[in-house]
């Protein structure tokens, strides 16, 4: 019996504090306030100008504007941008 | 009913408060102890490959790159390969004969005069439908008292859990394990509960949806990044979790409550079968 709480006790913890890691993932691209970021629109033409193809357009937990889509040579890309200057955090390709 | 169900629970609550959760080893009857075949290989692989996969999507690889992809398809094809399991794997005629014999033996120990009905009476094990149907619930307690009792000398060899068409999921079946764990008897030559078959489905349902918005997101042009199937993949995701955490939380308690080995079956493949009813 007492083992059966101590497993469970275990159990419970090492869940939990797996449950905390999975929050580790995030990009982070700027501390920047939000005023300071440039407008979503424009950012998005001026993508669209150097031939990226944008599909879906995020604004993310952190602080990235995130394009999953195709650039210019039709590659799947999924790119975190720094919002205040435009500049490529992480790409990925998918 | 009261008196017949309660005397052998009580008896056993010593000989429980002392011996080891894991292994049972420190029970004194050790001469009449054996192992029972609960879960085959591929159960088990399928189980523990999809602990992995799981594990590794949800809390390691980052979504979306090769090795999510990797492990998720992979954990379709383990639930695929599951399922194929289930319902190709043949419900093993002998375990039947064997279990018809074992009624008929727990009868007799019990109460010879009702011999004849003892195969549409003496079932209590849920995973078996055709001898759920007619079950009377009064008899619950008495029946599975002796019914074990007697079984732990005719355990069949063979078992057949892994197969589909032991599911059954009427009420009955559902207050009968609610039953067993009042009374802290699960019997050892059981498969998955009801709730047990719930979560199987409810998950193989979950990877599925996984593995299908996860398909979709990333191979379909069109959709690639759509926000909707997105949300829909992670909720998925978190629902699996929740299930995870449920299933963990369930088979402890099941384990500590209903007495009966759950652990170390998906483990070894073994039940360790303990004669907690082996009076005259």
């Amino acid at each position: 019996m007492k083992k059966a709480i101590m497993l469970l006790t275990a159990v419970g913890a090492a869940t939990l504090l797996s449950a905390c890691s999975a929050e580790h993932g995030t990009t982070m691209c700027t501390t920047a306030p939000q005023a300071d970021w440039q407008n979503q629109e424009a950012f998005q033409a001026q993508l669209m100008a150097q031939g990226y193809k944008i599909n879906e357009f995020k604004v993310t937990d952190g602080n990235c504007y995130e394009i999953y889509g195709f650039n210019k040579d039709e590659n799947k890309v999924e790119i975190y941008f720094n919002p205040v200057d435009g500049s490529i955090v992480k790409e990925e390709s998918h | 009913m009261t008196d017949n169900t309660t005397q052998p629970v009580k008896n056993t609550t010593p000989t429980n408060n002392h011996r080891s959760k894991n292994t049972f080893s420190n029970d004194h009857r050790d001469n009449n102890l054996q192992d029972i075949t609960i879960w085959d290989g591929v159960v088990r692989l399928c189980h523990w490959s999809l602990v992995i996969c799981f594990i590794i999507n949800y809390f390691i690889v980052e979504p979306g790159r090769l090795y999510h992809e990797i492990a998720g398809y992979s954990a379709v094809f383990f639930v695929v390969v599951r399922i194929i399991w289930g319902f190709t794997r043949p419900p093993a005629k002998s375990t039947y004969q064997d279990r018809h014999v074992s009624h008929d033996i727990s009868y007799d120990c019990q109460n010879k005069s009702s011999q004849n009905k003892s195969k549409d009476k003496g079932q209590s094990i849920y995973q078996d439908s055709t001898f759920c149907d007619s079950h009377n619930s009064n008899n619950i307690g008495t029946s599975h008292d002796s019914f074990y009792a007697c079984l732990n000398k005719e355990a069949p060899s063979e078992s057949n859990y892994a197969s589909f068409r032991t599911v059954n999921l009427s009420s009955q079946t559902f207050k009968e394990h609610l039953q067993h764990l009042r009374l802290r008897n699960v019997p050892v030559q059981t498969g998955h509960n009801p709730f047990g078959w719930l979560m199987i489905f409810a998950v193989i349902a979950l990877f599925f949806g996984l593995g299908i918005t996860g398909f979709l997101m990333e191979e379909i042009d069109a959709l690639f990044g759509n926000s909707t199937l997105e949300w829909i993949h992670s909720i998925f995701a978190d629902v699996l979790y929740a299930c995870v955490l449920v299933h963990i939380a369930a088979v402890f308690f099941v384990q500590y409550r209903g007495r009966v080995q759950l652990l170390r079956p998906m483990i070894t493949g073994f039940r360790r079968n303990l004669s907690q009813n082996d009076k005259p």
